[in-house]
């Protein structure tokens, strides 16, 4: 999975979100490590929406209408990917943990 | 808030359809990105900002594209079904050529730089001459400006306009239909006075009222004139340009109505016209168009709703011949016509526009870049060569010639369209130089970059691009590129040089030495430093210019009937007086404005009776000066032999006796070989400078500063002028401190003196000699580029054609190396084709650049050298550039062993 792919999952995967609130959002939750730039963004937005990982959804209650913007969910297949690739990392951060053990060459 | 113009320019790289999706989203982060990226404006954290988001678009604009048939609102399993790569467009070039180019041109930094500097030289050059004709020819900057056309008298004998009178230009106007309305003006520049006291020379016009309906331009204040205003003994009025408005009223609403004195007269302000508004040329202040007598008249016309320029000028052609004035002045071969603005201004025959030297010259421009083409064209040959085992594999794996080809061409004009912007922008900053240097003469004009120029050198870089790299592409994929896979395995390329690139590089060649021997002799004149030869400090002296501009007769002091001449021979003599008498003035030598010491005399041709020559341009060229009969002895300079100027060489008191010249001992040595000047006597070819007269040589002085760019060379002839005889008047002021604190105390002496005197130029003489020979200095910059760019083409070509030839024939390299063939002789055999390009390049160059020499060397202004010492100079030095070019191929073939090369065999 894309590394912007997964950083957008896992913001939506709080709430539904607009593309400005993904790429702030993104950006607070890895500390700044993860800037991602708008046409990323959206071209990422759309191939996740093609893979049917997340899909368009009405703007949320309290929401400023006048600001023509599309709100992304995640699917239940985003959910899936995204903890599949969670869990994918984890055993690639296991394996990276037991290589670095003290007392190993 | 205002849009960030860049940011819309990046957006709009992306596809319709991503736009259409995202684009107001995207917008608005980029810009909130902007904000939050320099909230105090950092230039450099915006600069990152930029390079950012322009990365971002460019890497993923390829994928947007590609991405054009996603349906985000379609199902899972449909869109798996529909990966977009099974569905992209197969382009004859696409993005994945774009960065793979952009890789290549990365990867060989050497081939990038020499190919970018030629081709970036090259195009913007090529252009320059339909550029600068077409700056020349554009319509008059105003509305509609195409409609307005230029109405002229023209003398088809002499192929020269003729002046416009008044009556000419009411007699045309009470009787044309074609145009909505016609104008007239006439240049003038005027002593003003403002109310400040302080009198400066401003370019001024006097216009007709229907000028502004022609032009339709409106006042930014007040008014424009109106046809009351050109009624004799009516208000004197005057409209200001709005730099005025800010220099002299600091904008002050209350200008209307003041009052300035223009020539000493007193003037209101009526109008100001809107910023950036000259007419006809380069004007700042107008008056109304007044007088019965008055000609030397610029007529312009608006042409009417469906009237056309053929209309127009059979209409003028007609009405011409009904006055009389005009139909005896046809007789004389003289005939109204109407042509386009940039004709009239350019002053040029009607159809001047055909102009085949013109055309010519831009044919000659564009056969120069093609020959660049075709060496850069060589370059990427010999690299395309050495990739013939990738373009082999492409092709067994399925890539089609086009593709193939395809993807040079991008390599190609990847690096002719970098090049050409890179050579745009450095075009661009020396127009803004050249614009700076010329001053307002060429504010009408706009030599700056425009779309027309940007698109043509698009279109040559896609030209260019074409000849460098699709010819070697379909050379390379030419004869079955699958035949090609054989020598992958171990011999080399297959492909080869032919005779074309054998001529190329000779050709080339050949223009070096012409063209850098050209160079290398205005280089080393205008460079040389000949301040210490001059016989004068220039330093020293301030020069200051009075001018007197009669409307009438102009500046043309030959033209000025007794009584205007004496009252010019009054004010000069009274300024003499007055600038002489004050403290801290040492003397006041006067000249010829043109004739300073430092500036550019206009050059005649001069013969010595009883020396005349017998070739085919008798005569000396000498600078021909006109000085106060003072002169010399106030800028101390010493009369080595004869005598010295008297009051009784003037006219009045000389009566019949010949008039006296003075020549300087460059004049002895050059033309008279030394033998004794005295009671000689001179005669110059009839010129337009002045009558075929005889003049008599009385004395000898040494150099003056008559040629600053080379003083070797300054032959000179001085001729005494009365007061009255000058104008404008070039004052030499010694001054006892620094000089430039004078020039003030000038400006107020010649108001005092004549209200209507202008004073031009008060600048330190080796400041005024600075900025005469500025442009020439800029012109030697010329062919000394485009020599550099020449020999580093032509060593770029050999050192291609050698590394080529050297990897070709690895091979049977390795065998004469096995067969105990020495390194010199392998050498020699891979150097030989080189070395006969290079014999053939030099020998052709000799041949072409010694009759160039010759001629220039004729040139006054050229420091004198052998023309055949510079020429083998040159030669020899470009054949050691083209022998080190080769050293590194050849090197590697001597070092080619013997088991290496034959491993794989």
């Amino acid at each position: 999975m894309k590394k912007q792919w997964f950083h957008i999952l896992l913001v939506l995967a709080e709430a539904p979100r607009h593309g400005a609130e993904i790429q702030r959002r993104a950006g607070e939750m890895t500390r700044g490590e993860v800037k991602l730039y708008p046409v990323t963004l959206y071209r990422a937005l759309d191939e996740l929406a093609a893979e049917g990982l997340i899909r368009e959804v009405p703007a949320p209650e309290g929401a400023d209408h006048n600001e023509k913007r599309r709100y992304y969910a995640m699917t239940p297949a985003g959910r899936r990917a995204l903890a599949g690739e969670a869990e994918a990392l984890e055993a690639t951060a296991r394996l990276a943990r037991a290589a670095l053990k003290p007392g190993r060459a | 808030m205002e849009r960030d113009r860049y940011l819309a320019v990046l957006v709009r790289i992306l596809p319709t359809a991503f736009r259409e999706r995202h684009g107001e989203e995207l917008t608005a982060l980029l810009e909130q990105m902007k904000r939050d990226a320099a909230p105090r404006s950092s230039p450099l954290r915006l600069l990152r900002f930029y390079a950012a988001v322009t990365w971002d678009v460019l890497r993923q604009a390829h994928g947007t594209h590609s991405a054009r048939e996603f349906e985000p609102s379609v199902s899972v399993s449909r869109a798996r079904g529909h990966r977009p790569s099974a569905r992209r467009r197969r382009a004859l070039v696409s993005l994945l050529d774009v960065k793979l180019a952009l890789r290549m041109v990365a990867r060989h930094p050497l081939l990038t730089a020499v190919a970018a500097l030629a081709l970036g030289v090259g195009i913007p050059a090529s252009l320059a001459p339909t550029h600068v004709w077409h700056a020349f020819m554009a319509p008059l900057p105003f509305e509609d400006g195409a409609r307005i056309v230029g109405i002229r008298t023209w003398n088809t004998r002499t192929s020269r306009p003729e002046t416009v009178s008044v009556r000419d230009f009411e007699h045309w106007r009470a009787n044309l239909t074609t145009f909505d309305d016609i104008g007239a003006s006439r240049r003038a520049p005027w002593n003003v006075q403002f109310s400040d006291g302080y009198a400066e020379p401003v370019r001024g016009a006097e216009i007709s009222a229907s000028t502004f309906d022609v032009l339709r331009v409106l006042p930014e204040l007040g008014r424009t004139f109106q046809e009351s205003d050109e009624l004799p003994g009516g208000a004197n009025v005057a409209i200001i340009a709005a730099e005025i408005w800010a220099a002299r009223f600091a904008r002050a609403a209350d200008v209307i109505g003041s009052t300035i004195r223009v020539a000493g007269v007193p003037h209101t302000v009526v109008g100001v016209m809107p910023s950036g508004f000259s007419f006809p040329r380069d004007e700042v202040l107008w008056l109304p168009l007044r007088g019965e007598g008055a000609n030397g008249l610029q007529v312009v016309g608006r042409l009417g709703d469906g009237a056309s320029l053929e209309s127009a000028r059979s209409e003028v052609e007609a009405i011409g011949l009904r006055t009389e004035p005009v139909a005896t002045q046809l007789g004389a071969g003289i005939r109204p016509e109407v042509v386009t603005t940039g004709v009239q201004r350019a002053e040029m025959p009607a159809n001047g526009g055909n102009d085949p030297l013109m055309y010519s010259i831009q044919l000659l421009a564009i056969i120069l870049l093609m020959i660049v083409c075709g060496n850069v064209s060589i370059m990427m040959l010999a690299r395309t060569s050495a990739r013939s085992g990738e373009i082999a594999v492409r092709g067994a794996l399925g890539a089609s010639r086009r593709r193939i080809v395809g993807q040079f061409f991008m390599e190609g004009l990847v690096l002719a369209l970098l090049a050409t912007g890179v050579g745009l922008l450095a075009a661009s900053w020396a127009v803004q130089r050249f614009e700076a240097l010329a001053g307002p003469e060429f504010s009408m004009m706009d030599f700056g970059l425009n779309r027309r120029t940007v698109a043509l050198s698009v279109c040559l870089a896609v030209l260019c691009a074409g000849v460098a790299s699709v010819v070697p592409a379909l050379r390379a994929t030419g004869s079955g590129i699958h035949g090609r896979l054989t020598p992958l395995v171990g011999r080399g390329s297959a492909m080869r040089f032919g005779a074309a690139s054998t001529t190329l590089i000779v050709a080339e060649l050949a223009l070096s030495v012409g063209l850098l021997s050209y160079g290398l002799v205005w280089t080393r004149t205008v460079l040389l430093d000949t301040s210490g030869e001059m016989g004068i400090d220039l330093d020293r002296y301030l020069s200051a210019q009075v001018l007197v501009f009669d409307p009438t007769y102009g500046a043309d002091v030959r033209a000025y009937p007794d009584e205007r001449a004496s009252q010019l021979a009054a004010l000069q003599v009274e300024l003499k007086r007055r600038i002489e008498a004050e403290a801290g003035v040492r003397a006041v030598a006067i000249a010829q404005a043109g004739d300073l010491p430092g500036s550019r005399n206009a050059p005649r041709r001069a013969v010595v009776e009883g020396l005349e020559s017998t070739g085919d341009s008798p005569g000396a060229v000498v600078a021909w000066s006109r000085v106060d009969v003072d002169f010399f002895r106030n800028l101390d300079q010493p009369v080595l032999q004869g005598r010295d100027f008297t009051p009784a060489d003037l006219p009045e008191e000389r009566g019949s006796h010949r008039v006296p010249a003075i020549v300087n001992t460059t004049f002895v040595e050059q033309v008279l070989g030394g033998r004794n000047p005295i009671g000689r006597r001179l005669r110059y070819l009839p010129d337009a400078a002045g009558p075929d007269a005889s003049y008599e040589i009385v004395g000898v002085v040494g150099p003056l500063g008559l040629n600053p760019v080379n003083p070797d060379s300054d032959a000179g002839v001085y001729h005494p002028a009365a007061p009255g005889e000058i104008n404008a008047i070039g004052f030499v002021v010694d001054l006892i401190d620094d000089p430039m604190d004078f020039v003030p105390r000038i400006r107020e002496i010649a108001a005092e003196v004549d209200p209507a005197a202008m004073v031009r130029d008060p600048m330190l003489l080796s400041d005024l000699a600075e900025r005469e020979w500025l442009g020439l200095r800029y012109l030697a910059l010329g062919p000394v580029l485009f020599s550099i760019v020449a020999i580093l083409l032509s060593a770029a070509g050999l050192y291609a054609v050698m590394a080529f030839s050297v990897s070709q024939r690895t091979r049977e390299i390795g065998i004469r190396a096995a067969l105990g063939a020495s390194r010199a002789s392998i050498v020699a055999t891979i150097g030989r084709k080189a070395a006969l390009q290079l014999g053939l390049g030099s020998l052709l160059g000799c041949a072409l650049a010694v009759p160039v020499m010759i001629s220039v060397s004729g040139d006054p202004l050229v420091h004198p050298q052998s023309p055949v010492l510079v020429v083998l100079g040159v030669t020899s030095g470009l054949v050691s550039s083209g022998v080190l070019a080769c050293a590194s191929p050849a090197v590697r073939a001597a070092r080619i062993q013997p088991t290496e090369a034959l491993r794989d065999w």
